[in-house]
């Protein structure tokens, strides 16, 4: 570990390693503010991009948007009330308030410390939890892995809340893709129609551009004007006594950054969860409670922190279990397959050298990403004035060039269409689209186990059921799938002590 | 569109797929249709389950309420209410166009006329923007893709592209 640490550090200060950094980072504060891009799209965008580059220099890239999206996404939520990105929501509450009354460099200030200690805390956490992790992985055979897939499948669908049934459903579809193809336990084609294309299954990454980037231009299209609807009127200054207000308040920061790490290691539950979890725990124990809403700076630190932590926490399944904690990890993990980087369980035994550079460039972009966003908040947050009609061309245009340069096929670019078209649609009619993109990513994974448990036990069923680790995550995935109906009892049952 | 049906249709569409897959899983022999015909029940069990509570009737409101683990929500969308799905029909037109047109002129020439179409049509921009933004894109994504990146860009069944 110590040995790929140094290397990943000597590579992450060569010229190319910083440049690219850079640009990830420069990238995921311009697409973390403008609020319907985030980092999910900046990272769909960017992937066939990297195709030619060494896969340490594109994982560097990649993880320095994922570390600095969070931050362009709190400068619109403080200067505009529109946040970036869902999770900035939580810093709407008391930051545009603070930009109201003249302290949006205090505001944003906060933010920025607040950021960048919650993301360095969770990366540390996922540090420590990697040897433990490898130590749960080596105890893995086929029947665990199937349903390690079926636990990440399910828990993700539950945390749609709403669209849980849907969330299932998409699943299901995204189970439909994985099985298109060549299937290596029959050796013959399936699902393919006779189209040749469709031979090597679906292609991943114009599926996802489709799914995460042309999507949301559609959608953007729908809504046309611009991103945002004024321009912040007001200087940004006072930002130092903003950072030091983070180290003042450190019992909140520290707790935000808990909250943030814990429920991003949660698959799927993500960081809107956890900003807003962490913003009430803090008014829930604060003793000047009315002051939240009215611009407490304590209210800006919590959601921060907690946002950004979570970075780290959801690679904890990511890296372990080969479980995307979130979409951003989904898409995270196809730039990983487009380098011939196979995700799975096996990653972090095989792969410590990816592992430490992901770590690496998070840790770097964390950091980064606060210092240069306070060099250029203002510019950043006229960035969400553009209008829609410019935005849309040019990011469908960069899209499908960058989906047709991967391979050279035509048939990619019109897949991401299709896909793009699809996404659109379900975000329309809530079918979640994060659960199809893990259920795409898992399919091969939970069919192979399925037949390896399956040839393991001479077609004895029961072998999922019979060893611990299996029945134990088997236990756990009914409950996830019975979670809704649990709570919906116990909301009766407390709704039917309050009225007697 | 109409509530109602703008609240089944995508239900119905779901349960056609999941149909259609599972009619499709029968094809194989073997190991080879095990998980497929898994898949595919389960799906059209879900998806008949998800046509069900789109009724809106009082159960299928109750059902709803316990899968999304949530009290009884009786304020769905009233049946009468018409959704215009002229603005997301068009919305996806757009991209589906681009393609078309990439696919006979390629990228480095369809670029610029979509972005103009777009700039103009869709958002009514002033033709002299429209054009600055058009030549920008394209320069742009020449320069990044064939460049930069030394990519080759599609160039269009005119121009011998190969498809």
């Amino acid at each position: 570990m110590f040995e790929a640490l140094g290397s990943g550090l000597a590579l992450l200060f060569t010229w190319q390693g910083t440049l690219y950094l850079c640009l990830g980072v420069f990238v995921g504060l311009i697409f973390g503010a403008v609020p319907g891009l985030g980092g999910t799209t900046a990272i769909a965008l960017l992937m066939p991009l990297t195709f030619g580059m060494e896969p340490w220099l594109a994982i560097t890239m990649i993880g320095g948007v994922m570390g600095a999206t969070s931050f362009g996404g709190s400068v619109s939520a403080i200067l505009l009330n529109t946040p970036g990105i869902a999770p900035n929501a939580a810093t709407c509450f008391d930051g545009y308030p603070l930009a109201q009354q003249g302290k949006a460099g205090m505001a944003i200030g906060a933010a920025a410390a607040a950021s960048s200690t919650g993301g360095l805390i969770g990366i540390f956490t996922l540090v420590a939890i990697i040897p433990i992790a490898k130590q749960i992985v080596l105890s893995f055979g086929p029947p665990e892995f199937f349903m390690l897939a079926m636990l990440g499948l399910s828990a993700i669908a539950v945390s749609t809340g709403n669209s849980f049934l849907r969330g299932l459903i998409s699943a299901l579809f995204g189970l439909m893709l994985a099985l298109v193809g060549y299937d290596a336990v029959s050796g013959g084609y399936r699902f393919t129609a006779d189209i040749e294309y469709l031979y090597d299954g679906i292609p991943l990454v114009p599926a996802l551009v489709g799914l995460f980037a042309l999507s949301e231009m559609i959608n953007l299209t729908v809504k046309g004007g611009t991103v945002a609807e004024a321009a912040p009127s007001r200087a940004i200054t006072g930002v130092l006594p903003g950072i030091l207000s983070v180290y003042r308040n450190w019992p909140i920061l520290l707790r935000g950054s808990a909250i943030g790490t814990f429920i991003g290691a949660l698959p799927g539950v993500g960081g809107t969860v956890a900003s807003f979890l962490a913003y009430t725990a803090t008014v829930q124990t604060a003793k000047d409670r009315d002051s939240f809403g009215k611009g407490n700076i304590k209210g800006v630190i919590a959601p921060e922190s907690a946002n950004n932590a979570k970075d780290g926490g959801s690679l904890v399944p990511t890296l372990s279990f080969g479980i995307p904690g979130s979409a951003e990890s989904a898409i995270f993990l196809g730039v990983l397959i487009l380098h011939g980087i196979e995700p799975g369980p096996m990653l972090l035994i095989e792969e410590e050298e990816v592992v430490v550079s992901i770590v690496l460039a998070l840790t770097a972009s964390t950091v980064l990403a606060s210092a240069f966003g306070l060099m250029v908040t203002r510019q950043l947050s006229m960035v969400t004035l553009v209008n829609v009609n410019i935005l849309v061309p040019a990011v469908v245009s960069v899209a499908l060039v960058g989906v047709y340069a991967l391979q050279g096929q035509f048939g990619d670019v019109v897949l991401a269409m299709v896909f793009g078209i699809v996404g659109f649609l379900m975000i329309r009619f809530e079918f979640p689209r994060i659960t199809l993109v893990i259920a795409l990513v898992l399919g091969e994974l939970a069919e192979r186990s399925y037949h390896q448990s399956i040839a393991m036990a001479d077609g004895d069923w029961t072998v999922f059921f019979v060893r611990e680790i299996s029945l134990l995550l088997f236990v756990v995935t009914a409950l996830c799938l019975l979670l809704p109906a649990l709570r919906y009892a116990f909301g009766r049952r407390r709704a039917g002590e309050g009225g007697a | 569109m109409n509530g109602f049906a703008l609240r089944m249709a995508p239900a119905a569409a779901g349960f056609g797929i999941a149909a259609a897959f599972l009619v499709w899983s029968y094809a194989y022999d073997g190991r080879a249709h095990v998980v497929p015909m898994l898949i595919g029940w389960s799906a059209a069990a879900l998806t008949l389950l998800d046509i069900y509570i789109q009724t809106g009737t009082r159960s299928a409101l109750a059902l709803r309420a316990i899968l999304s683990g949530k009290p009884l929500d009786s304020s769905a969308a009233p049946d009468g209410d018409t959704v215009r799905a002229a603005g997301p029909l068009r919305a996806c037109l757009w991209p589906a166009a681009f393609v078309a047109l990439v696919a006979v002129i390629g990228f480095v020439a369809a670029i610029p006329v979509y972005t103009l179409a777009f700039m103009r049509l869709q958002g009514r921009l002033p033709w002299r923007r429209c054009a600055i933004a058009a030549g920008l894109i394209t320069a742009v994504t020449w320069i990044v893709f064939e460049q930069l990146l030394r990519y080759k860009v599609f160039e269009g069944a005119l121009f011998g592209g190969q498809f």
